[in-house]
């Protein structure tokens, strides 16, 4: 008796993660919020397949932001195999968007060493500034490792951005598009989304005064900078930077909000000091899977210092 | 060129008045074409009804209306005259890759190619025949050296003169077929040397003491006992491949074929000589006689035909115009202008192959559709001067220069993303040299809370144009931005009134 519950736990798992994998979503979010509270927390261990410890680096399926609560909402980190949209609500903000993004990407390339794409359209080099070796090297990721690619247009961005998702030389791809274009509608977006799926390339979707647009993108984060909260130390010079991260839209779990200083000597993710008091994140079960469209923030629960 | 080498020369008869007859709506018998030389409009082409008349090259225009009043007279185009001349001589590469222009002509060095014409006789008629069609009037003449063959086309109707026969050919003609100098003809002519055939059988010390080295060499490059280069307009392949149709192909699939097959001919040649090609052009031969060359480059060399018609497929779909196939290519050639030692493909351990020909084949892609300009590597560059402090190297595929350790304790002292231009900005700062209190960008007031600085950045003298030494701060607002401000010029030492610009923003 007690074998047959166990085979049909066993097979109701089972059914779970082909479900997920047709969802393309992975399979521990939904046993996390299933069981609620009841499981322990933190991401299940992904073992890599053995020919990893062979072949060059690769890293796992998921690239995991280091901040325990962050990650288990996320269900273990942010999927390699998807499309992550980050975006800045304003023109002033895209340096905020940026340093997350690059900070994502160094985070990244500590564990996988194949080079990193970017597509720069020209209007947003332009109004935004061009990626700038020496201050991406500062920021923890090596300049060498980038493959810069200039557009004049939303419809060559997305080209290069499609071909790249589907380039098993490359670790990641960044793409800056500048406000709403035409070309980047649903359809484009969910192409993007399963070229990412298909070859488990990483695409980033940089947003410069970007809406809230739906998209085929597994999380939607808004990036805002915060003032530094290290300052005292002059070695840290005006500051590590924080942002204040909004995770408007996760396929995977609930959305919420928090803030994130940037270590780039360590290349990890802390909590921000100020931010430890109360982080207003939406409740779980409303936002599920969609836009966070509650703009009252509620104090629910509170985030742990971990770094 | 070795006296065994035919050379083809084609003269094309008054291309001037073949294209004044072209595009004049109305074409009114006899017409003549002039320019202004030596203050006269003179005659410079006529067609056959002017010929027929009497005219000739050189003739005033006044003397020759009071001879055919009824003449049409255009005023020469050498622009669009020496334009048409390269659309024919970029035609006339079905023949040869070399092709020259001379004097108004052209000439092809045809060594080796007119057996796959069918012999020569049958290669000049071919040509005479094509450019008739297209409504030219042409002669062409192939002989063993260049001087013989250009003699031939213009003074004789010969097609085609043999080695041994060139002196034959030569004696009897005037000296001006052996491309001499005007003066030197006139000056020949007043001695009583009038016929090639005097001059053969003179004396040459007397006759180089008199007329110069240009006569005796041009006499000598015509019976072929001194070599005459051609300057052929564009360089050789490397390798070509080309195929020729019966019946014109048009559609995109047919050309896609085609380059398949000859990229698969080209690659057994490529694969022979351990080589691989670091590009390849395209020539679309018209049947009209346009020729239209695609040129694509490889980030490293290529040789598998998939990979050679992928580039060319994204080179057809990033053109700005479509390529007009009008009735048809009746031939297409591939070549490889330049190739490189090609080293086989790593692969690891594993057997996983580090999908570095993947990310080739990629930048190869995005380089044919956008530009190879377009992808680029940062490397560091040796300055401090922030601008010059990196360089966006072409060529994707290369290594570049290794980055200072780019993880440590060390500051973030330099900007994430950097404006090309810097941004002027009005900014209240305390002189001579103290941060910003304030500044306003892009209409926008920025409260300064925090600042760092000043770093100062000379400018470096032994560059021209520099001019003032930088003060940079790097500095944070209320909500938290950070921008990367310089005041430029030294308070006082350098400017009076030193002004303040935004370089760039952190991230």
């Amino acid at each position: 008796m007690r074998d047959s519950v166990f085979m049909a736990r066993e097979g109701f798992a089972r059914l779970a993660r082909r479900i997920a994998e047709i969802e393309g979503r992975p399979a521990f979010a939904e046993a996390d919020t299933l069981s609620a509270d009841a499981l322990p927390a933190g991401p299940p261990a992904h073992p890599a397949p053995a020919r990893h410890l062979l072949s060059p680096r690769r890293g796992g399926a998921v690239l995991p932001l280091g901040v325990e609560a962050l990650d288990r909402r996320l269900g273990g980190g942010l999927r390699r195999n998807a499309l992550h949209e980050i975006r800045a609500s304003e023109t002033r903000d895209v340096s905020a968007a940026s340093g997350f993004a690059t900070a994502l990407l160094a985070r990244l390339s500590a564990c996988d060493d194949r080079p990193i794409l970017i597509i720069v359209e020209e209007e947003a080099a332009r109004e935004g500034g061009r990626p700038y070796g020496p201050g991406i090297g500062q920021f923890g990721l090596d300049p060498g490792r980038l493959i810069v690619v200039a557009t004049r247009r939303a419809q060559e961005s997305l080209w290069v951005f499609e071909e790249g998702l589907r380039c098993t030389g490359l670790t990641a791809v960044l793409c800056e598009i500048r406000g709403r274009p035409r070309a980047l509608d649903l359809t484009a977006s969910r192409r993007l989304a399963l070229r990412a799926r298909e070859n488990g390339v990483m695409g980033l979707l940089l947003r410069q005064a970007g809406g809230a647009e739906p998209g085929a993108a597994a999380t939607r984060w808004r990036v805002a900078p915060r003032p530094a909260a290290t300052t005292d130390d002059f070695t840290e010079g005006i500051g590590r930077p924080v942002w204040q991260l909004d995770l408007e839209r996760n396929r995977g779990g609930p959305s919420g909000r928090i803030d994130l200083e940037w270590d780039h000597g360590t290349l990890r993710f802390t909590v921000a000091p100020g931010d430890a008091a109360a982080i207003p994140v939406p409740d779980a079960a409303l936002s599920r899977d969609r836009p966070d469209l509650a703009s009252a923030p509620r104090p629910i629960m509170a985030y742990q210092r971990t770094g | 060129m070795a006296a065994s080498d035919p050379a083809a020369h084609l003269r094309d008869q008054d291309i001037g008045t073949e294209l004044a007859a072209r595009t004049q709506d109305v074409i009114r018998p006899p017409l003549v074409v002039t320019a202004k030389i030596k203050s006269a409009l003179r005659i410079v082409a006529l067609d056959e009804a002017a010929a027929s008349l009497g005219l000739e090259p050189g003739q005033p225009l006044a003397d020759a209306r009071a001879m055919a009043p009824a003449l049409d007279a255009v005023d020469e185009d050498a622009a669009a005259d020496a334009a048409l001349l390269a659309a024919i001589a970029d035609w006339a590469e079905r023949y040869t890759p070399l092709v020259a222009l001379d004097a108004g002509g052209l000439m092809l060095d045809v060594t080796g190619c007119a057996h796959l014409f069918g012999g020569e006789d049958a290669l000049v008629a071919d040509l005479e025949a094509r450019l008739a069609d297209q409504g030219f009037a042409a002669r062409a003449a192939i002989a063993s050296t260049p001087g013989a063959a250009a003699a031939a086309a213009r003074f004789t109707t010969r097609r085609s003169v043999a080695a041994d026969a060139t002196p034959a050919l030569l004696a009897p003609l005037p000296l001006a077929a052996l491309r001499l100098e005007v003066e030197t003809v006139s000056a020949l002519d007043r001695v009583g040397l009038k016929r090639i055939g005097q001059v053969m059988t003179a004396p040459r010390a007397p006759l180089a003491a008199r007329f110069g080295n240009g006569l005796l060499r041009r006499l000598d490059q015509a019976l072929g006992s001194l070599e005459e280069p051609i300057g052929p307009r564009r360089p050789v392949a490397a390798l070509i491949a080309e195929r020729r149709f019966a019946e014109p192909i048009a559609r995109a699939e047919d050309i896609a074929a085609s380059i398949l097959s000859l990229a698969a001919s080209l690659a057994a040649s490529l694969e022979a000589r351990g080589e691989g090609a670091r590009g390849y052009e395209l020539a679309l031969f018209r049947v009209d006689g346009a020729v239209r060359r695609i040129a694509v480059g490889a980030s490293r060399p290529i040789r598998a035909p998939d990979l050679v018609l992928d580039l060319f497929r994204e080179k057809f779909a990033g053109l700005a115009e479509e390529i007009d196939a009008g009735f048809g290519f009746d031939m297409v050639r591939l070549s490889v202008p330049v190739s490189a030692a090609d080293a086989p493909a790593q692969v690891d351990l594993a057997g996983d192959a580090t999908g570095e020909s993947d990310l080739g084949r990629l930048i190869d892609r995005i380089g044919a559709r956008l530009g190879a300009e377009r992808v680029s590597r940062i490397a560091a560059g040796d300055s401090h001067v922030p601008e010059r402090a990196e360089m966006r190297g072409g060529g994707a595929g290369t290594a570049t220069t290794p980055w200072r350790d780019s993880t440590g304790d060390g500051t973030i002292d330099r900007p994430l993303r950097l404006f090309a231009r810097p941004e002027p900005v009005e900014a209240m700062a305390a002189v001579p040299d103290g941060p910003p209190l304030r500044f306003r960008w892009r209409r926008a007031l920025y409260q300064i809370v925090r600042a760092e600085g000043p770093e100062r950045i000379a400018p470096e003298w032994w560059r021209d144009g520099e001019e003032l030494s930088r003060d940079y701060f790097r500095v944070e607002d209320p909500a938290g931005h950070r921008f990367w401000l310089y005041r430029e010029g030294l308070y006082g030492r350098e400017t009076s009134a030193p002004r303040w610009y935004l370089h760039g923003v952190f991230g």
